[in-house]
């Protein structure tokens, strides 16, 4: 069994989640059975996977797994009518939440899920004083998933988590932390398996439990991946089983981008690399950054895989869409909207591009600070570009917007490797990016499928672009380039097969 | 069904539990369905009634009706039940065990007296705070777990029942003056949740509950000012009778005019909220009626009677009694006047040095360091002594010669109707209501002026003095008694079944 070690599916993901989503969609596909592992308690995640297509097959969540609530087989649209809320009360409709009164003392809120029609997520009852007594919070399937309890001052002292059934299995007791913010200081793990309570200090702990556990349960070799190094390096280090454990390095490891072999490595990597023959080995999205690495430890087994796979083009010869049938000369940026990604040098380099082919437009999908987003839209505006720029939220469903625009660019400070680079190279779009560590160097044929920028060197990007723009049988072939070389490496036959052999393990 | 409602069952029982217990066995003997109901919490009820000899089925606690916590049986509770968790050391110390992990207290045990079985356990977090006290049923299972909040307050009690369920929350928190506001929930009961603004409410809430058995109930009220706020509010219909158990008026010398008494003021102003009322003696049923008028019945019925075996019973012989023993069975308090029954016996032992004087009763507050003080004062600490709360009263009455009841008022006094039903010869004030009723003046006993000790003291005198005339009226108080035998009382009692029909 393969676990990918990771905090969260969120409804908005970094290219950490999406990595893993595209790996275990692979796995699955040639029948190895892999989940995405997430630590953190989220009881709408049973939806979100469904926004990526997902299975509850294909992720297990550590509450799911302590609250027994794995795999449930049925999942109820669970409503206000349907809580029993005693008929001696009278309630009051509302969209987001109905409030149910005793005559003139309201007792509880009901609470909905966002983006439904009540669909019961939480239950807040109030003392006749209106203060918050405790909170039951409800989860996706429609069971009562765990209570919330405050103390005099209002503050959450402990959450209580249950079975479907009702059963108490886990308790978090939460302490002030320095802010005054609830801080968790003790876990209590109730008669799991039979064993008696166990106590753990923080959900680290109780983390590396479950790991553990998973390990200790699957049949066969376990092997683990973990995805985001916060998440999964300490446990890993913590785990001392037969287990096989890899580490993925989804970002640029060095403190300084550009000082991959001497700088300072990632606070979270270094202690997986301090520590690396506890490891089976490292991976990455590029064989550059496995150059880099292997000259800081050349004895660590360290190989790059893609993060994302597609079809063999044979498969698909006619579903190749031609410059000519996208938006005409259109941009596209994907990734995060934040400083790092210089976001607003795009923005005065499109500027660059407009004044010479004042049609064009620049697309960007991904999520941002809000602050940060504010500052971008009052930018274009600034810049005249109200009518060339779109700034879009992220969106899961990203896959089909690709096949909508002709050019794709980045100039981001450092990466691990851009999936989204990838992914647009998959559907035609060749890239024109500065160069940095990591992704560009690699993904890009020079001249062929696209063009790589020295660092701060926006204009010469502009007039690549505009030339991309102003010639049709240019673009048209490097177009054609991009589809070829991302449907020649990036197969999932092939990227299988490198799997297979980096991992050493009979499947 | 019959509830009968009080608001507690502990050891030491007043004069209302001994008439419940009265009442609670009679209706059994006639195979009329009754229960004794109480409100308030206890872990160690199950012992409580065994003590008692109140059978299971003819009891319901709130806590225990809400955790389904009523026919558990019992099973041990020990560290052999208790898996501690592993890389842990521990250090006794008495009747606590610690738990250390990793060098920090991860909890500390708490073990019953002279007991290996485990009373409760005290959760530590890292840092040393209490996060929780949980405690054990004497059942041997946890039924009530304290949260600590950031202050190092209870902010939260919750209950459990066997089935490891919340199913009341007690709820400590604030009202905007920073006072803390009890509030109540109950949860997991018929799959729903209720709160309540406080206990009379969560009360209200309970008799609703039991009034919904699908019959015509009727509830007896034995304790009004903790339980009738609750009977008065329930929402569905049922009878509610007002049993009272004391005088009602404060100044029995205008019963017509005088103040309510504290306990019974609220009931007896909502006097249209009753179907009925009882009182226990004639006395006080014409009192009731000449006040309140007869819009509801009256009826009298004695909150104590001697049992067929008791009245088959042998009589003890006199010449097996202690001479000159003198026993006040009742609780140390103001109202019952101990300190008279210690001034009279002083002028009694001046003629009758062997006399001796046994006051028996528990203490609500300072009163008992009061009296001994009075004993120690009037040099009689070898001749006086105060023998506590006993469960074998009988074993005392069989002993004693004569019985004081220098009390300021009754309700009836149970006390004074047992002595006589074991051949003691009874002096007591002619107070409302009782002794005038039980007592047979001059015959079985000798009734006296309250607030006259020097009355006392010559009734004593006057029997200690012809011992001959002591027996007669030992033998007077075995015959008296039988007025008062289970079948004359139950017959009392089958007019107000009649009635309720």
């Amino acid at each position: 069994m393969f676990y990918f070690i990771n905090e969260y599916i969120l409804q908005k993901n970094s290219s950490v989640e999406h990595t893993a989503i595209n790996r275990v969609k692979l796995f699955t596909h040639y029948k190895q059975p892999a989940k995405i592992v997430t630590k953190i308690y989220d009881r709408l995640l049973h939806r979100t996977i469904t926004d990526f297509s997902l299975t509850d097959e294909q992720v297990i969540n550590m509450f799911d797994y302590f609250q027994e609530a794995t795999d449930l087989k049925q999942s109820v649209f669970l409503k206000a009518d349907d809580i029993h809320l005693p008929i001696d009360y009278e309630i009051s409709v509302g969209a987001n939440y109905s409030q149910v009164s005793n005559g003139d003392t309201l007792v509880e809120n009901v609470g909905f899920i966002p983006g439904t029609i009540g669909r019961v997520f939480y239950q807040e009852f109030f003392d006749p004083q209106g203060n918050r007594i405790e909170t039951d919070l409800w989860d996706w399937r429609g069971f009562k998933s765990a209570t919330q309890y405050f103390g005099q001052n209002g503050k959450l002292i402990m959450q209580r988590y249950y079975t479907p059934t009702g059963k108490n299995v886990l308790e978090e007791y939460y302490a002030p932390d320095t802010q005054g913010n609830p801080l968790l200081s003790r876990v209590i793990l109730k008669n799991y398996h039979g064993e008696g309570d166990r106590f753990f200090q923080n959900s680290d702990d109780l983390f590396v439990f479950f790991l553990k556990e998973l390990s200790k349960q699957a049949e066969g070799t376990t092997t683990f991946i973990s995805d985001r190094p916060g998440t999964g390096v300490k446990p890993l280090l913590a785990l001392d089983d037969a287990s096989r454990k890899y580490v993925y390095i989804p970002i640029n490891h060095a403190v300084n981008p550009n000082d991959p072999v001497h700088a300072d490595l990632d606070g979270f990597l270094q202690p997986a690399f301090e520590h690396f023959k506890h490891f089976d080995g490292f991976i990455t999205a590029t064989v550059q950054q496995v150059e880099h690495l292997s000259v800081r430890y050349p004895t660590a087994n360290i190989f790059a895989m893609p993060a994302a796979t597609t079809l063999p083009l044979s498969k698909e010869a006619d579903d190749q869409v031609t410059p000519d049938q996208r938006k005409r000369h259109s941009l596209l940026y994907v990734g995060r909207i934040a400083q790092d990604k210089r976001i607003d040098q795009l923005l005065r380099m499109f500027s660059l591009v407009k004044d010479r082919v004042p049609a064009a437009t620049f697309t960007l999908f991904g999520y941002g600070d809000p602050k940060y987003l504010e500052d971008m839209q009052k930018l274009i505006t600034e810049l005249n570009l109200e009518h060339n720029v779109t700034l879009n939220d992220y969106t899961p469903g990203i896959e089909s917007e690709y096949d909508h625009y002709q050019v794709l660019v980045n100039m981001a400070f450092a990466d691990g490797g851009p999936v989204a680079m990838a992914e647009a190279m998959m559907h035609g779009l060749p890239v024109v990016s500065y160069r940095f560590n990591y992704g560009p160097a690699e993904y890009i044929d020079e001249g062929v499928n696209g063009y790589l920028i020295d660092s701060g060197q926006s204009l010469a990007m502009a007039e690549k672009i505009v030339d991309l723009f102003n010639d049709d049988k240019l673009l048209a072939d490097f177009s054609k380039a991009a589809y070829t070389s991302a449907h020649t490496r990036w197969t999932r036959r092939k990227v299988w097969n490198r799997w297979q052999r980096n991992l050493k393990t009979s499947f | 069904m019959y509830y009968f409602l009080n608001d507690n069952m502990q050891y030491s029982k007043s004069g209302i539990e001994h008439a419940e217990i009265n009442r609670l066995d009679l209706f059994k003997k006639h195979h009329v369905p009754a229960k004794i109901v109480t409100r308030v919490f206890s872990m160690k009820l199950e012992n409580v009634l065994q003590q008692s000899g109140i059978a299971r089925e003819d009891f319901i606690n709130l806590f225990e009706f809400f955790c389904g916590s009523m026919h558990v049986a019992t099973k041990t509770f020990t560290m052999n039940d208790l898996s501690l968790p592993v890389n842990t050391t521990s250090t006794r110390k008495d009747n606590q065990l610690q738990i250390f992990s990793q060098g920090k207290m991860l909890m500390i045990i708490y073990f019953r007296q002279n007991s290996e079985e485990i009373s409760n356990i005290q959760y530590f977090d890292v840092n040393g705070r209490t996060l929780k006290m949980t405690w054990w049923d004497v059942r041997g299972f946890k039924c009530l777990e304290q949260y600590f909040d950031w202050d190092g307050k209870i902010s939260q009690e919750q209950y459990f029942g066997p089935d490891g369920q919340v199913h009341i929350e007690k709820n400590h928190l604030l009202d905007r003056t920073g006072k803390e506001r009890i509030s109540w929930k109950v949860v997991n009961y018929h799959q729903g949740s209720w709160v309540f603004t406080g206990m009379n409410d969560l009360t209200r809430f309970f008799y609703d509950e039991l009034n919904a058995n699908g019959e015509d109930n009727v509830f007896i009220c034995d304790r009004t000012v903790e339980c009738d706020w609750g009977l008065f509010h329930m929402q569905t219909p049922a009878k509610k009778v007002l049993h009272l158990h004391n005088d009602h008026v404060s100044d029995p010398s205008d019963m017509l005019h005088s103040t309510l008494n504290n306990n019974y003021t609220n009931a007896l102003n909502n006097w249209n909220k009753w179907d009925a009322v009882i009182s226990a003696t004639p006395e006080q049923s014409k009192d009731i009626e000449d006040r309140f008028g007869k819009s509801i019945p009256a009826f009298t019925i004695p909150v104590g009677y001697v049992t067929d075996a008791e009245i088959a019973a042998k009589h003890q012989d006199f010449e097996q009694r202690q001479k000159g023993l003198i026993v006040h069975v009742a609780r140390l308090a103001p109202e019952k006047q101990q300190n008279h029954s210690i001034q009279a016996f002083a002028k009694v032992r001046e003629q009758f040095p062997n006399a001796r004087l046994e006051l028996w009763g528990y203490a609500n507050g300072d009163i008992e360091k009061q009296l001994k003080q009075q004993v120690a004062d009037a040099g009689l600490n070898d001749v006086i002594s105060f023998k506590g709360y006993t469960t074998d009263v009988n074993a005392v009455y069989n002993r004693a010669q004569i019985g004081l009841l220098p009390s300021r008022a009754e309700g009836f006094s149970l006390m004074l109707l047992e002595a006589q039903s074991h051949g003691v010869a009874m002096i007591a004030n002619d107070v409302k209501y009782g002794p005038s009723d039980i007592i047979q003046d001059g015959v079985s006993g000798i009734l006296t002026e309250d607030g006259k000790p020097e009355q006392l003291a010559e009734a004593m005198i006057k029997l200690l003095d012809d011992q001959s005339l002591l027996n007669q009226y030992s033998d007077a108080a075995y015959e008296n008694a039988k007025r008062y035998s289970e079948d004359t009382v139950f017959e009392k009692w089958q007019r107000l079944l009649d009635y309720f029909g």
